[in-house]
């Protein structure tokens, strides 16, 4: 880079300078260009690597946007104007300078393609499902519904009522006969409901001719049969028609962006109106008793928000109504909690444990047996109707094993007082008369095995001879099995194993209390604590709200907060910041929203969706949909969602077919284990479809000016019996300017090698020529390289004080 | 050069190697003593089982390459009782009561170590006394208080070695004291969860079970690359239909046999029976599924290559060609020269077979995790500092660039081979996103621009040494470092061996490796772009590792203006180039390992 070393303006023989000519000034020195890329590495490092910097109150702002703000586009534009007038006041344009004429003009077409790219860049998803079917039944309109596993539709004729679900869906299914054996399809059960009989009609998407049904046999060993076999015919009912077709999606959801869709009960098609202004990171409610805070910021001050919604549709079936949101939060959940009051005997209670490893507050509710237990069951609160029953809880009963053995006979009974889970060095002991010795490994009381049938168990490990193993002995003792020690360890060993009926066990639960029992009653206030550690007898006492009491060595309990009478307020539930999965991202973010029309206001909270879906039927799996219902006065429904703003694509996308990729031992559920999605996907190209175009990982396609880039997908659920690969979310942007912007690249990169490795060249040639030519006219007979060397022809690099252009 | 500044540079390398002797001596010091191995132990040899694959998230993996990536996910860098990861793996599976309270669990984060041991010897001081009751009853108060004496002194030595090592026994960490710390720290979703994830994933896969499960060493009989590999139990479930593609009938009783012969011969602790049902696996296994089976050469190298600790250990030869070039370069002593040279040559020449070997083995060049684009950085900043050795083989800046190549390749083979844990060396299948012409195009020409920003501090560094050592505010004056490359019209170098001062050799090397790391690292950002555009849909997304790619841009065009204007060049350089390298390692290093963005699988 050669800045000319001009002479100062100022002594210059062209008098003062001018405002104007100042400007120019500091816009052609260096020291301007280092200052403002100083500026910029600190505005770029603040914003980048400190997220919660940007994320203040003050900001709430995205990486884009922070880098979309005024500063950052005054620092670049003040860059540019800096290179722009330098370059063209001080470094003349000719063949050695032409490396930074090329940088420096490489950035500019860099940063117009940038204003170009940035300036329009839209960039959103589109879910895109893969099939619908089409129902065609005489004497009732077409319905359809898509193929999502337990979607539903009901058409009525003038005789009768046919109900459709759609059962279950295999990505993967192989055809076992006619021309295509072996080749796989999509495939779509859908149960046919027909009054009292019922089919399932299987489609194939691409093979409507094996189109077929599977009935009911009535035998108990194949309850299922396919209708070819029973009827010798493929189809039941040939007048109920089934096929699939593409389920087209029209928008795509803007990342970044709120809105809000409304449409009156009933109607299909949602009417948005996009959000302009609302936070993103941080919690915003006009009220504290609006929300349920997290303990850390319990003290909050309420932070209302006012951001109006304005109709911005035709269509908008609130068109009158003034819309606005008042309360923003990140991340919150809806939850019911008791307040004291009413008349409802509900006992509750807020409780503190301290120990020298921290503090956890719990809330306690003593009638709801999962509620009223917590520290893995060594904390409970219990409701006491009478003060007998109160000291009957004092009466510690032990579990007790009993153990019979027919040959040779022996017999033992013996409370369990250790496990090995509660002392792993606990010893076997021996049953006296029989070659058997035995252990408690753990107890497990109140098991539900099923609604109403609820277990307790014993795990006793059995040692016999050089044979051991573990029997599970249940209350019930037909539920009792053997088990190897180590289940598992060899192919041997992991072949059934029969009860060894020579030993007989018993289990009879005891009523231990736990370490911790908070007891409540008889009277609304009276309140104890029982506190029952290893062997020790229980210790009774009487406790205040407030009162801290230590439970053993450095642990103490608090109880915060405690009412025999409550009732139950649903409320959002802000979730501590230490408590929020980090990349959840705005998922569980909520909006309240305040609808005025007439002088009547009402409020409603409504959680984020992610995508707007047509209805329940439409709703993908993974993803939530609960549109929230506001009743207005002249008597309509309307139903409104909070999500992302959309935009309608240049043309309806279908999703023909799914194609996973997987590396040598097929997918196993890990990413790892995939080597590549893709999605062929069909346009709606005037009134056809547009031919397949595979759309993959580093592969994206272009349609109608936008970019389609595969970005998420529908992966199987083994567990639940889903295939999965239903459907794809398609990543979906514009890129404006983006050939300017290479172009701009290409011209800085193909100037710094001239400035740094061309010009040398060309000054060493030009430098060879002036020694040639000192050479000729001083000693026309002498080589070059004899010429001598002290001449400071060599130049710093870089030095504009010492160049000489 | 003179007396002064020689010592001074002297004190300097000392002081250099001092800390890298501290560092390594603190290493070494932390690991665990290796215990005696037990009789068995080194009778058995599983050799054979090198030649033996096994399955793990879509690749197939030599049997030692995955027994060092599933202990890494238990004991971390170190190896339980000094045994071989494929011993261990297979003694925890058939024996795990012997390691029911052995210190072989891994805990990686180090502030919760002290938590830990508090939590225990909290739950010492309720247990201790109780359990030594009786042995009062029996012999009285003095045997109490010295047996209670003993038991805390072993118990403080073992803490004392676990806040060192991070090894723990399974039965500490499943004492109820420790369980309710964890439960407390894993509420935490922010801060705290991953460590108690990563130390309760220790503690799953120390289960027989688990590790049985994840032990897929049987092929698909008769079927196609899709198929799943299978355990041997699930072998010995399979159906008629399907052993009957086995081509040899008496193969699969063969091979369960084979397993249930090694089984028990391990639990007997009968070392020949173990090495012969060894030797008849690694020959049964392969025939099940000739066609899907990995080629056994490449097997046995992958064994082989971590068997050797993937030769990170190569960074002791750059260390002495380190120590032998900062002696050439100070005192322009030839025999250390050209020792340093051959040292490097040497450490050189080992670093590409290991790179060579693990191209072979992966079938992947490679760049595709931290511990590859470190190791293969390092590596073409040799590649380079050869190239511009023989370039500069007649200027003072000579030994420069083999220094600079050496320091950082020492460095970064230093990194990998004492932080295994956050370098993991474990070779894994790329993210699908990964597969792509421009990983190779991208990421080599960032890393190369990487080494070349940490080669440039090298020489920096050594700058500002001189100047705090008084050397003159020297600087190169050429037109474009790229000259210093070039011979003057007349033949000789631009910076002479007796014409130059330190100064002027320091900031000539950086300058030429700085401005070259200017345009490599434009480059690479271009081309990242690029990818990004036809991975993503987008060139720019304003991620952090691309912003700080582009700061660290920034401070090398703050370099090249700056330079231009400052009268002290050769210091501003020197600082600016270090502070460059900072930006350069805060990227590499925050940004990959803290601050979560569309970059963090590499």
């Amino acid at each position: 880079m050669n800045p000319r070393d001009l002479p100062s303006p100022s002594t210059s023989s062209r008098g003062p300078r001018g405002p104007l000519r100042r400007l120019l000034d500091l816009f052609s020195t260096i020291w301007t260009g280092i200052a403002l890329l100083t500026m910029l590495f600190v505005y770029s490092s603040v914003g980048s690597a400190i997220p919660a910097f940007r994320q203040l109150r003050v900001f709430e702002m995205t990486e884009f946007e922070w880098f979309h703000y005024w500063p950052f586009k005054t620092l670049i534009a003040l860059i540019c104007l800096t290179l722009v007038v330098t370059t063209i006041r001080r470094i003349p344009f000719k063949p050695i300078n032409y490396g930074v004429w090329m940088i420096h003009s490489g950035i500019i077409i860099l940063a117009l393609g940038s204003v170009w790219y940035f300036g329009t860049k839209v960039e959103g998803e589109a879910p895109v499902l893969r099939r619908q079917v089409l129902i065609e039944v005489p004497g009732a309109e077409p319905a359809a519904i898509p193929a999502v596993p337990g979607s539903t539709a009901t058409v009525r004729t003038p005789d009768r009522t046919l109900r459709f679900e759609v059962s279950s869906i295999d990505p993967s299914w192989e055809i076992l006969s006619g021309d295509d054996a072996g080749k796989r399809a999509y495939a779509i059960n859908v149960a046919v409901q027909d009054g009292s009989s019922m089919f399932i009609r299987q489609l194939l998407a691409g093979y409507p001719q094996y189109t077929e049904d599977i009935v009911p046999t009535g035998d108990p060993n194949q309850p299922m049969a396919r209708a070819r076999k029973i009827h010798g015919k493929p189809l039941v009912n040939e007048d109920i028609k089934l096929s699939l077709d593409y389920q087209r999606q029209r928008y795509f959801y803007i990342v970044n962006s709120w809105a809000l869709y409304l449409r009156e009960v009933g109607q299909t098609e949602w009417v948005q109106r996009p959000i302009h202004g609302l936070p993103r990171y941080n919690d915003y409610f006009a009220d504290r008793s609006q929300v349920w805070l997290p303990p850390e910021i319990a003290a909050a001050r309420p932070n209302p928000l006012d951001v109006t919604v304005p109709a911005v549709d035709e269509n908008d079936p609130l068109g009158e109504t003034n819309i606005r949101i008042t309360s923003y939060l990140r991340y919150a959940f809806v939850d019911e909690r008791r307040l004291p009051g009413g008349d409802q005997l509900d006992p509750t209670a807020a409780v503190r444990l301290s120990s020298g490893r921290g503090t956890v507050d719990y809330q306690l509710v003593a009638l709801d047996p999962i509620a009223s237990t917590t520290e893995s069951g060594r904390l409970r609160f219990q409701w006491v109707d009478s003060e007998e029953a109160r000291l009957r809880l004092a009466e510690v009963k032990l579990p007790m094993i009993r153990i019979n053995v027919i040959d040779p006979p022996a017999a033992l009974e013996a409370p369990v007082r250790q496990t090995t889970r509660s002392n792993p060095g606990l010893g076997f002991r021996t049953i006296e008369g029989a070659s058997y010795a035995y252990r408690v490994q753990f107890i497990q009381d109140e098991l539900v095995l099923e609604p109403g049938r609820v277990v307790s168990m014993a795990s006793v490990e059995i040692q016999s001879g050089d044979r051991s193993f573990t029997r599970w002995v249940f209350s019930d003792p037909s539920l009792n099995r053997d088990l190897p020690v180590d289940a598992g360890s060899d192919t041997a060993h992991e072949r059934s194993m029969p009860l060894d009926e020579n030993i007989r066990i018993e289990f009879v639960p005891g009523n231990l209390p736990p370490p911790v029992l908070l007891v409540a009653g008889p009277g609304d206030d009276d309140l104890h604590l029982m506190v029952t550690l290893g062997s020790q007898p229980p210790r009774f006492e009487r406790i205040e709200v407030g009162q801290t009491v230590p439970i053993d060595k450095g642990i103490t309990l608090n109880v915060l907060r405690f009412a025999a009478r409550t009732y139950v307020e649903t409320r959002p539930a802000i979730v501590s910041r230490s408590r929020r999965q980090r990349d959840a991202r705005e998922h569980f973010s909520m909006v309240l929203v305040q609808l005025e029309r007439g002088g009547i206001t009402q409020s409603l909270w409504l959680p984020y969706h992610h995508f707007v879906f047509e209805d329940a039927n439409h709703k993908l799996p993974r993803f939530s949909y609960s549109p929230s219902v506001v009743h207005l006065p002249d008597g309509r429904h309307i139903e409104v969602v909070f999500a992302r703003r959309r935009q309608r694509l240049p043309a309806p996308v279908a999703l023909e077919d799914f194609i996973l990729t997987a590396h040598a031992g097929g997918f196993t559920g890990q990413n790892l284990s995939v080597r590549d999605w893709t999605s062929v996907v069909r346009f709606r190209d005037g009134d056809d479809w547009s031919e397949p175009i595979h759309v993959s990982v580093n592969d994206p396609k272009e349609f109608g000016g936008f970019w389609y880039f595969q970005a998420q997908w529908d992966p199987p659920v083994p567990q639940d019996g889903y295939g999965g690969m239903n459907y794809t979310v398609l990543g979906v942007g514009n890129r404006n300017g983006v050939n300017v912007m290479l172009i701009g690249c290409c011209v800085t990169v193909l100037g710094m090698i001239f400035a740094f490795y061309i010009k040398p060249l060309i000054k060493r040639r030009r430098q060879q020529a002036v020694y040639a030519q000192v050479a000729v006219d001083r000693h026309p007979k002498r080589r070059v390289r004899d010429v001598p060397t002290s001449q400071p022809l060599a130049e710093p690099v870089g030095a504009a004080k010492e160049q000489r252009p | 050069m003179t007396q002064r500044m020689a010592v001074v540079s002297i004190v300097a390398a000392a002081l250099v190697l001092l800390v890298i002797a501290a560092v390594t001596y603190r290493q070494l010091a932390g690991r665990p003593e290796p215990a005696q191995r037990s009789a068995f132990a080194q009778e058995v040899d599983l050799a054979p089982l090198a030649r033996i694959g096994v399955y793990e998230q879509g690749r197939l993996k030599s049997f030692d390459s995955f027994a060092s990536s599933m202990m890494h996910l238990v004991s971390g860098p170190h190896a339980i009782n000094g045994n071989s990861d494929g011993f261990s793996y297979l003694d925890l599976m058939w024996r795990p009561q012997e390691y029911e309270d052995a210190d072989a669990i891994y805990v990686k984060n180090r502030p919760i170590r002290p938590e830990i041991t508090d939590a225990l010897r909290q739950s010492l001081d309720e247990t201790l006394p109780g359990q030594l009751a009786n042995l009062r009853e029996i012999r009285g108060p003095a045997d109490q208080e010295l047996a209670e004496h003993r038991v805390r002194e072993q118990f403080e030595q073992r803490m004392d070695r676990f806040l060192t090592t991070g090894l723990i026994s399974s039965v500490m960490l499943l004492d109820p004291s420790v369980q309710a710390l964890l439960d407390v720290k894993a509420s935490d979703l922010m801060r705290t969860v991953n460590v108690v994830q990563q130390i309760r994933f220790g503690l799953a896969m120390m289960q027989p079970a688990e590790l049985r499960s994840r032990l897929l060493i049987v092929p698909p009989p008769g079927g196609g690359s899709a198929d799943g590999w299978m355990t041997i139990q699930e072998f010995a479930r399979l159906g008629p239909d399907q052993i009957a593609e086995v081509s040899d009938a008496a193969l699969p009783n063969a091979v369960i046999g084979a397993w249930d012969m090694l089984t028990l011969a391990w639990k007997n602790q009968n070392a020949a029976g173990v090495n012969d049902a060894v030797v008849e696996l690694a020959e049964l296994l392969p025939q099940i599924s000739p066609a899907l089976y990995p080629d056994q050469a490449r097997l046995s190298w992958e064994s082989w290559y971590f068997k050797i600790k993937n030769m990170t250990w190569v960074w002791i030869v750059y260390l002495l060609s380190v120590v032998l070039l900062v002696m050439s370069v100070v005192y322009r002593w030839t025999p250390a020269r050209r020792l340093g040279l051959s040292a490097f040559g040497l450490a050189f020449a080992l670093h590409t077979f290991a790179l060579l070997l693990r191209w072979y083995v992966s079938g992947r060049w490679p760049n595709s995790n931290m511990f590859e684009a470190v190791t293969t950085a390092a590596w073409f900043g040799g590649c380079l500092a050869i190239v511009l050795e023989v370039l500069a083989r007649r200027s003072a800046m000579r030994n420069q660039f083999a220094l600079g190549s050496g320091v950082a390749s020492m460095i970064a083979l230093m990194c990998v081979h004492f932080l295994p844990v956050q370098l993991n060396p474990n070779i894994s299948n790329k993210m699908p996103v990964l597969h792509d012409v421009w990983l190779y195009i991208h990421t080599n020409v960032i890393i190369f621009s990487y080494i070349l920003i940490s080669m440039a501090a090298v020489s920096a560094f050594l700058y500002v040494v001189y100047r705090v050592g008084g050397g003159k505010a020297d600087y190169v004056r050429v037109g474009g470092a790229g000259a210093l490359m070039l011979s003057k019209p007349t033949g000789e170098s631009h910076l002479s061996e007796t014409g130059s001062s330190a100064g002027q050799v320091f900031d000539g090397a950086t300058m030429v490796l700085m401005e070259l790391a200017f345009v490599m690292l434009w480059t690479g950002l271009v081309m990242g772009a690029i990818w990004a555009d036809h991975s993503w849909g987008r060139p720019w997304g304003w991620d952090p590792k691309e912003v700080f790619a582009l700061n660290t841009f920034i401070v090398l065009a703050l370099l090249v203006h700056t330079r231009l204007k400052v009268k002290d060049k050769g210091l501003w350089t020197a600082i600016l180039a270090l502070g460059g390298f900072t930006v350069m390692l805060f990227n590499w290093i925050f940004i990959n390992f803290v601050i979560v963005g569309l970059h963090s699988y590499a």
